[in-house]
Order: structure tokens, then C-alpha cells, then sequence
């Protein structure tokens, strides 16, 4: 890939003149021009919002009268709260199981699917389905599922092969694994259509190159398909982290954080802090806070994956 | 070279190549695997949306009784669509959700590809600050934004209009969308710079370069974000509810959420069902389109 | 000081400033004229969907127009809900009245979230015309009330009588005591292999029950102030202990244990619990949404302990928004005193009765009324014609609902301190060792942790 950019190719040398001629001519107005739509929608719609919102992380509201500013008390108080440690707990274990289920799955299926002819488009139908069910349904269907008594649906097909009924969402050490497999049926296709258009541009001239170097199926996939894809993998792993940490429907709807703690996570404390005890100030300190842990944690990311993503 | 005689058309072929497919060391375990993964898929993907067919006309003693025997009562009632149908004025909601989902789209649209225009293409000196500010908001958890993008909808700021019961307050936010953004721009990044090189010395402006060549390469791009966001917006419930408090105007997931405490489980089953035909049924009928786009995309192939 | 702001919907609202904000000041505002014009919002207008009551509430409406010609109504559907409420009331879109559950009126008048209304209803004549103890739920330390009960009730034991039946119990005898309720489970179990008993677990319905088992054990959840908390002692280790014994021992409380309100009655309605702590609204939750055959469905008095202390009340509030204009706090008072007429006066109690007998709804559930015990008797009599549910399956509740012993939910903070509990029930019903004594005395530390916030 060449360094130069539509407006200043590398091939002819920068002209170094500022002034407002020349930046016209580079295409700075273009430039502003196209990127006037994203920057007035969010400025409007994301970032005022969110800089309005975690102002009030600072203050204490009741959102009738004006709010009055309290210094660090939110954040003193949400950090003292002996739920958080076993949430932000909670959270870390979603997204380490969610990572091992839910994120080879679609990448093997992408590439599976990749290789199929004719049949694709069922493939990717029936495993996009589950994706446009709405969370609240999906959420009772599989609550039917996870019935503990001998008689639950999933008990019952356990039954068959000699395993005993299993208390799924009964357990402390069940419940979050089974919610990971929920959630990784319900967002799985989304993924896998993003890889399949990804993987639609690798050129099959490589592939061609391999074999001419005698390498086999699984080689070509090692070697060629996921380095290929490697750009890809990478963003779509890092928003997979950053997305399931901020799980919440599953927790919410399926077991109220329960049993006994061992499914609340970071943002159901937010939306109870914000909407059943009505402490909006709390509710944003503790926004704030795993917001700034997340930013670490891209850092870090992109610091120790620098070596393998594009440039 | 054997391998390489007789190819039709060497940008569609994939990993494995057309020898590959003729050793028996190879069919048999992709026909199997191809059996074995369509029976999963069936299961996983057509299984609920099955279950939630033979629901709707189900007795809602039934549905919770044994929810997975087949009509044990032994009635069958196909008048449940009907009556969720009139009962929840499923037509006019599924006319407003189309509405909402495809003005949506609409603007998902256009901020993306020239946002995603700007930052790979364009590349301006300040393009990785915008990138950053916009990817930052990843990181927030949407619902302290909640109450304040509330508040601006309401009264937006130097505008001074309030976009209440107005689609436009549903369209706006919905396009700030980062993650599509970085998907357009994952995929601009991998259009050959020679094109816009090439085009640079034919001396087209930003603007023709823009129409004449992103534009027409990103359909499969378009057919990814077209349908993530449509299908988003099909979903969303929490945010129209707030902003389209007139119920004329409101989308089916919102009228859905005002039957429940009222209504019998197995009307609210069926009414489910019809507000779920419409996206399923889009979604098959696009999804070839989607594929063929794909496919097509032999210009970036070079 | 908010700025006045013109919005889009029908109603011409203009809010208003920061005088009528205060919470608690019934002295020193300029007099309110009655007759003055003023336009009100109202909260919960049936939707479309409910044709006929739709057609009666707009009947209502448009006769308490006629009869108050200064005051017009706008109705909308807005109804209350944890997170649409906050963004509404940070944007001042509040409607002028709105109706919330009982858990919600003590957190919001500390939040200074509700308008007081103690004069405007003095004025208007409902203060003499209600049950006192229907009134406390809505006041506050010093007696100043703002919102008026409707929908209360007592919390009572709900229990399936054909599963009674199969396991030999006689269905007009629901157990008294918590004793009669572990046998009578044991009994189920056997008999019939479901769950003889089961509670509500999630979603702050653990800490509920808790609290209201926790009251009929005779001991309290929290002091009168509402500064600390006070339920680790015996009450409260009392029921967890027969909680402990009736899962682990008995095994009659059956597989599943994460349950609230709208998942225990879809259980219950399936016919696979025998008994449980709920209201009458789990009535409508089996019967309407459900499908239970209603002649199945059973309710009895609260289960007491050995020192019977009575039980929790429960219902809804009409409340007025503080943004509220002193005029339009007198107008929505108004439109209450109205509303309670369909309990006082024959005719329109008889009219309102028929049009919920047509639409297929549950006419003459058993509640706590909010009038006065020989207003509510004479007003049954009215519409005996339309009662469609089983009184006599709710004998053994009603007979005792107005003379058995009833505590309101914790002053301070109860959806908190409902969440710390909800933990502790879960706990005890999923971890077989649970240590009841270790978990009472964490929850007693976290909760006083937040009260003292």
C-alpha cells in the first residue's frame, strides 16, 4: 500500500507553502466538506451527550432542581460499594467466556460458509436469524429452555445421554455461562456476515500461490485466509471485548443479577444506580470510571497488537 | 499446470480450489461438515422462529404447560393472528417501523461513507483526532447519555427546535454510529490507492472521485451497514418510546411493550410473530441481493 | 431557575419556576384562585387498543370538563416506568399526574420528585373522605401528603386449590401459620411432585417478601426514621431458616428459584406451584395473561409467625408533578376527588363496572380501598351484577384483609435495601451452605452503608 493520500500523492514532492491558497488546493475544503455530516451528528448526538453526562458524574441531581456540584463524593461512593468488586468480576468472566465461545464461532463459520457454492445463502440466512429476533423474545425462549426441573427442554435432551437435570440459571457457577451461550447465538450472524464480506476481498491469487506451493486446506486457512483477514479479526475482537463488557440485556432480563450476585454486571449497577435508585450522579461516576478502563484497555491493545494490523 | 487449467473465473474462487474439491480426502469431509453445520444452523436459526409459529396459535395454557408438545389441548387457534392484528394495529406500527428503519438507514448512510471517506481516503492532517473522538465513544456505556441526549432532542441546541414526536429525532441519533463507521473505513482502507492515483492524474476533484469510484465499489460495504442498521432499528425500543410519545407514530417494538400487561401471552405471541415476518422475510429477499454484491466485487480484486 | 420552555404536544404547558419546587411549603404562597383557567395533563389513558375503556375514560373526562368548565384536560398515555420517568422529569415532559407503584412515592418525595398536595386535598374535601391509613404511603415525617392511594392491597398467600384438592388439603382452609405452610408444601410435593411452595426472588421482589415475612414473623426491616437497619435478628433468621429446611430438606420448593412478580404467576398459572406469597393483581397476571382456570385460583391471609405482626400493604399512588403550578395542583386534585367518585357515587360505580365486565376485565378484585370500610361495603353492593371473580375463593383474604395488621414498606431507600435482600434470599435457596447468620450480618452492613449516604 503506498503512503500517499488522494490528495498528496507520494510521487510528487509535498509543496511545504501554508497559507490558505494552497490548503485550498490541496483539497482541505473537500475535506471539511465530507466530513461535516459525522461531525455535526455527533456532536450533536454523541459527544455532547456523553461530556453532558459525565459532567453530572460530579454533581448531585434530582433533575428537577438545578444540580449541585459534589466533588469526588459519587465516585467515592460507588468505589466503596462491596457489590462493584464482584461485578466488575462478573464482567471480566462474561467477557473471557463470551471471547472462547463466541469468537472463533463465527470466524469458523465465515469461512466455512465462504467455501460453499450454491448453498450459500442459506447458510447465511439461518445464521443470521437469531440475530433478528428481538432480545426480549429470544431471552424467553431460552429462560424455557433453562427450565431445572428433569423436565426442561434442555434437561430433558441432557437425560438422554445420562446427564443429570442441571440447575443452569439456579446456580452461582452456571448462570453466567449460560447466559454466554445465549448471547453468543444472538449475535453470532452479525459477525459472520462482516467476516464474509471481509473475506470476499482476499485475492484468489494466493491462494493459487500456496498451492503451487503444495500447501493443503488447513494450511491455506492458517497462512493466507486469517493473516488476510487479520485486520479485521483484530477490530472486530476489540469491540467484542469492549461490546460484552458492557453486557446488560442478558443479566437484566434473565436473571436480575442473580443467583445471589453471581450475574450483576458493571452496567446493571449503572442502570440501577441511574433508574431504580434514581442516582443519576453514581450512575455517571460509575460510567466515567469503566469508560477510562476501557480506554486503557485499547491502549494497551493497540500498543501490544502494533506489529499485526495494518498500517 | 493440472490446477490451473479450464478456471472460469479466477476472483471467485476461495480456499479450497476446484482439484481440491474433486479428492475424496476433501468431499466427503466438507459434505459431511456441510450436513452436520446446516442441521445446526436449522436448529439454532429456524428452531425459535418455528416454535414461536406454533406459539402464536397455541392456547396460552398450553404454551406454559408444555411448551414443547405439539397443540396437547388439541386446539389449534389461527384466529390469534387476526385479533393481534387489530387488537395491536399491527399494520400501522409495522408502516411506522419501516418508516424509522429505513430513514435511519438512510442517514446511517450517508455519515458513514463520508466520514469513512474522509479518514481513509482524504486523510487530512486532523483526520486521526476526528478518528479518535469518534471511536472513544465506543468506550461509554450508553445509558448515562441516555437523560442528556434526551434533553437536546428536546431542545436542540442553536436550532432551538424540539424533534419530539418527530422522526427526524430518531433518524439524527441513530446515524452516530462508530462501529459502522469503522467498518466502511476497514473496508476503504482496502481499495488499491493506485485507483485513486490513477484517477488524481485524470485530474478528478475529491467530490467526482467520491461518486465515480468509492461509491460504486462499496455496494457490498452498503449491504452490510443497510442491514445492520435496518435490523437495529427494527429492535429498538427504549429510545422511541421516549422520543415518539404520540402513538400514531410509534414502531412496533414500542406497541408491543404497551400490549404485554393486558393482553393474554399467546395474542402477544402472535402479534410477535407478524411484527417478525417483515424483518425475516426482508432479510431473505435482501440477502441474495447481499451475496451477488459480494460476489461482484471483482474491481477491488484488481 | 429552569427556563420556561413552550413544547410541541397539544397541551400548552408552560412550566413553571423555581417558587413551586420547594417541597413541603404550605405556607406563605399567594392564594389560588379556583376558577382561574388552567390546563392539565393526565397520565394513563387506555390505548387505542382498549376501545371501550378508551370510550369510557373519554366520557369521564369530558364530564369532569363540563363540570369544572375552568379546567381543560389533556390525556396522555404516558404511564410510569423507572427510565422513561427520569429522562420525562429531567425534561420537564412530566404529565401533571401520574400514577406509581407504592415502592416509588417515599424515594421521591426525599428526592423532592412529587408536589405536596396536603392543602389542595384539604380544600377539595378528600382528607376527610379517605382512610387515614391508606394516606401514609404518601407522606412524609411530618404528615404532609402527596398522593392519594388507589389500587391498595394487602399482601396475602396465593395457592393453586386443585393442586389442594389432589394432595388431600381442603381448598377453603389455606394454612395460618408458617408451621401449617411447610407442611401443607411437604404435602404438595408428595402428592403431586411440583413445587408445595415457592417466592418471588428477583428484581427487588426478594427483599419484598422478605420484608413482608419479616413483618409477620413480627419483627421490622428497618427503624422508624429510616437511619438504620434492623433485620438481623429472629424474625428475620427464623423464616430463612424455614426457607433453608423447606428447599434443602423438604425439597417442596421445586427446581427453579429466579422468579418475579410476571414469572410467578406464568409458573403458578401453569400449574406447577402450590402456594406463594403475592397480591390480588396475580389474579389478573394468571387468569388474563395466563389462562388459569380462575376456579383454581385461591387466596388466603398472610401466613404469620409466632409472633403474628400482620403483614406489608401494597398498591398504586396518584401523584402530581412538582413542576406543577399551584392552579394546576388544585385542577389534578380535582380530577382525583373525580376519579373516586366511580367508588361513591351508584351510578357512575355501576356505569364503570360494566364497561370492565364488557372489555373482559377482572370486575371487583379484593383490595385495601381507599375510602372508608362502609363507603367500600356499600359500593360492592352496587355492582354485585358485574363481579366476575371467584369471590368466595378469596374468602379467607377478605375476610381478614381489613383487620389484620398493616406495616407500609421501609421509609428510607426501600428499592435499595430491597436489591441488598434479594441476595440474601438467593442465596439461601441456591447455596446449600449458606451461612444465614454471615449474609444477615453483610446485608445489615451494606444497606446502612447506603442509608447513611
Amino acid at each position: 500500500m503506498t503512503t500517499g493520500t488522494l490528495l498528496t500523492p507520494s510521487t510528487a514532492p509535498a509543496p511545504r507553502r501554508r497559507g490558505l491558497r494552497s490548503w485550498y488546493r490541496r483539497g482541505g475544503l473537500a475535506s471539511i466538506f465530507f466530513a461535516l455530516p459525522v461531525i455535526l451528528v455527533f456532536a450533536y448526538f454523541s459527544w455532547g451527550p456523553i461530556a453532558r453526562g459525565l459532567t453530572m458524574s460530579w454533581q448531585k441531581t434530582n433533575l428537577v432542581d438545578p444540580a449541585s456540584w459534589v466533588g469526588w463524593a459519587n465516585f467515592e461512593y460507588v468505589l466503596q460499594n462491596p457489590l462493584l468488586g464482584q461485578a466488575a468480576l462478573n464482567t471480566v468472566w462474561f467477557v473471557v467466556l463470551g471471547l472462547l465461545i463466541g469468537f472463533p464461532l463465527p470466524l469458523f463459520l465465515a469461512v466455512f460458509i465462504s467455501e460453499l457454492r450454491g448453498t450459500k445463502p442459506i447458510y447465511s440466512v439461518l445464521s443470521y436469524l437469531p440475530v433478528v429476533i428481538p432480545p426480549v423474545v429470544a431471552i424467553l425462549l431460552w429462560k424455557v429452555f433453562y427450565d431445572a426441573s428433569p423436565t426442561g427442554v434442555f434437561n430433558t435432551i441432557l437425560g438422554w445421554v445420562g446427564i443429570g437435570p442441571l440447575p443452569f440459571l439456579n446456580s452461582p457457577t452456571m448462570a453466567m455461562p449460560s447466559l454466554v451461550l445465549e448471547s453468543t447465538w444472538a449475535s453470532a450472524g452479525s459477525t459472520v456476515i462482516i467476516y464474509l464480506a471481509a473475506m470476499a476481498s482476499v485475492r484468489g491469487e494466493l491462494y493459487e500461490a500456496a498451492e503451487l506451493d503444495g500447501a493443503g486446506i488447513w494450511r491455506k486457512i492458517w497462512s493466507i485466509t486469517l493473516p488476510q483477514l487479520r485486520g479485521v479479526i483484530l477490530i472486530v475482537l476489540l469491540l467484542q471485548i469492549i461490546g460484552t463488557t458492557q453486557v446488560f440485556a442478558e443479566p437484566f432480563l434473565f436473571t436480575g443479577g442473580g443467583p445471589n450476585n453471581a450475574t450483576t454486571t458493571i452496567l446493571l449497577l449503572i442502570f440501577n444506580y441511574a433508574f431504580v435508585f434514581g442516582d443519576y450522579g453514581a450512575a455517571s461516576a460509575l460510567s466515567a470510571l469503566l469508560a477510562a478502563v476501557l480506554a486503557v484497555v485499547s491502549i494497551v491493545y493497540f500498543w501490544a497488537t502494533r506489529r499485526w494490523s495494518d498500517a | 499446470m493440472s490446477r490451473r487449467a479450464a478456471r472460469v473465473d479466477d476472483a471467485e474462487r476461495g480456499i479450497v480450489s476446484d482439484f481440491d474439491r474433486r479428492r475424496p480426502g476433501v468431499r466427503v469431509p466438507l459434505t459431511l461438515a456441510q450436513g452436520l453445520i446446516l442441521v445446526g444452523l436449522v436448529i439454532a436459526g429456524l428452531g425459535p422462529l418455528l416454535w414461536l409459529a406454533k406459539a402464536a396459535v397455541s392456547t396460552t395454557q398450553d404454551i406454559i404447560r408444555d411448551p414443547f408438545g405439539f397443540f396437547p389441548s388439541g386446539q389449534i387457534l389461527l384466529e390469534n393472528l387476526p385479533i393481534a392484528w387489530e387488537k395491536a394495529r399491527i399494520g400501522m406500527f409495522l408502516g411506522n417501523t419501516a418508516i424509522i428503519a429505513i430513514g435511519s438507514t438512510i442517514t446511517t448512510l450517508v455519515v458513514c461513507l463520508t466520514a469513512a471517506y474522509v479518514l481513509s481516503v482524504l486523510r487530512p492532517k486532523w483526520g486521526p483526532l476526528l478518528n479518535g473522538a469518534i471511536m472513544a465513544t465506543l468506550f461509554i456505556p450508553g445509558v448515562i447519555a441516555l437523560v442528556p441526549l434526551y434533553l437536546t432532542v428536546l431542545d436542540l441546541p442553536i436550532f432551538g427546535v424540539s424533534l419530539i414526536n418527530n422522526y427526524l429525532g430518531i433518524w439524527l441519533p441513530a446515524s452516530a454510529n462508530a462501529f459502522l463507521i469503522l467498518v466502511v473505513k476497514r473496508f476503504f482502507d482496502a481499495i488499491p490507492r493506485e485507483l485513486f492515483e490513477a484517477a488524481r492524474i485524470d485530474g478528478a476533484g475529491p467530490l467526482r472521485v467520491f461518486l465515480l469510484i468509492v461509491l460504486p465499489l462499496s455496494r457490498p460495504i452498503v449491504g452490510v451497514v443497510a442491514l445492520l442498521t435496518f435490523m437495529a432499528s427494527w429492535k429498538d425500543f427504549l429510545w422511541p418510546l421516549l422520543v415518539l410519545p404520540n402513538p400514531t407514530l410509534q414502531p412496533i417494538s414500542v406497541a408491543l411493550s404497551k400490549i404485554a400487561d393486558t393482553t393474554p401471552l399467546n395474542i402477544q405471541i402472535a402479534a410477535l410473530l407478524l411484527a417478525l415476518l417483515v424483518p425475516v422475510a426482508l432479510f431473505v429477499v435482501f440477502q441474495r441481493q447481499f451475496l451477488a454484491g459480494v460476489g461482484m466485487a471483482g474491481g477491488t480484486k484488481g | 431557575m429552569r427556563k420556561p420552555r413552550t413544547t410541541t404536544a397539544p397541551a400548552v404547558l408552560t412550566l413553571a419556576v423555581a417558587a413551586t419546587l420547594l417541597v413541603g411549603c404550605s405556607t406563605g404562597e399567594p392564594a389560588v384562585d379556583p376558577d382561574a383557567p388552567v390546563t392539565i395533563t393526565i397520565s394513563n389513558k387506555p390505548p387505542a387498543e382498549r376501545a371501550e375503556e378508551l370510550a369510557a375514560f373519554e366520557a369521564r373526562v369530558a364530564e369532569f370538563e363540563e363540570a369544572n368548565p375552568n379546567i381543560t384536560v389533556e390525556a396522555t398515555e404516558t404511564v410510569w416506568d423507572a427510565q422513561t420517568f427520569q429522562a420525562l422529569l429531567a425534561g420537564g415532559e412530566l404529565p401533571t399526574t401520574l400514577v406509581v407503584p407504592f415502592t416509588e412515592p417515599q424515594a421521591m418525595i426525599a428526592r423532592g420528585q412529587v408536589a405536596d398536595i396536603t392543602d389542595e386535598l384539604a380544600e377539595v374535601g378528600l382528607t376527610d373522605l379517605l382512610n387515614p391509613a391508606a394516606l401514609t404511603v404518601a407522606q412524609d415525617a411530618d404528615g404532609a401528603v402527596y398522593g392519594v392511594p388507589i389500587d391498595a392491597y394487602a399482601l396475602g398467600l396465593v395457592y393453586n386449590r386443585a393442586l389442594f384438592e389432589a394432595a388431600g388439603l381442603d381448598p377453603d382452609v389455606p394454612p395460618a401459620t408458617w408451621d401449617e405452610v411447610q407442611e401443607f408444601a411437604a404435602r404438595i410435593t408428595e402428592a403431586t411432585g411440583v413445587a408445595g411452595y415457592s417466592q418471588m426472588t428477583t428484581g427487588n421482589t426478594g427483599g419484598w417478601m422478605f420484608s413482608a415475612i419479616t413483618y409477620a414473623h413480627g419483627g421490622t426491616v428497618q427503624s422508624a426514621d429510616g437511619t438504620e437497619s434492623t433485620f438481623d435478628d429472629a424474625p428475620a433468621r427464623e423464616q430463612l431458616e424455614r426457607l433453608h429446611d423447606m428447599r434443602w430438606n423438604d425439597q417442596s420448593m421445586g427446581s427453579n428459584f429466579l422468579y418475579d412478580m410476571a414469572s410467578i404467576s406464568q409458573e403458578f398459572a401453569a400449574g406447577r406451584i402450590g402456594m406463594f406469597v403475592g397480591a390480588p393483581a396475580n389474579y389478573i397476571f394468571a387468569t388474563l395473561l395466563n389462562g388459569m382456570d380462575p376456579a383454581e385460583f385461591g387466596m388466603g391471609p398472610m401466613p404469620q409467625g409466632p409472633d403474628a405482626g400482620g403483614t406489608m400493604s401494597g398498591g398504586a399512588v396518584q401523584v402530581v408533578s412538582p413542576d406543577a403550578t399551584p392552579e394546576q395542583q388544585l385542577a389534578a386534585v380535582k380530577w382525583f376527588a373525580f376519579s373516586l367518585e366511580a367508588s361513591t357515587n351508584e351510578e357512575k360505580a355501576v356505569a364503570a363496572a360494566k364497561t370492565s365486565f364488557e372489555a373482559g376485565l377482572p370486575v371487583g378484585l379484593p383490595g385495601l380501598s381507599s375510602l372508608k370500610d362502609d363507603d367500600y361495603q356499600r359500593f360492592l353492593g352496587w355492582i354485585e351484577e358485574y363481579i366476575n371473580v371467584p369471590l368466595e375463593n378469596f374468602a379467607p383474604y377478605t375476610e381478614t384483609v381489613n383487620t389484620i395488621e398493616l406495616t407500609p414498606e421501609p421509609v428510607a431507600k426501600a428499592q435499595e435495601v430491597y436489591a441488598a435482600l434479594d441476595s440474601v434470599v438467593q442465596a439461601v435457596l441456591t447455596d446449600e451452605g449458606a451461612d444465614i447468620d454471615a449474609l444477615l450480618a453483610d446485608a445489615t452492613r451494606n444497606v446502612n452503608a447506603l442509608l447513611s449516604r
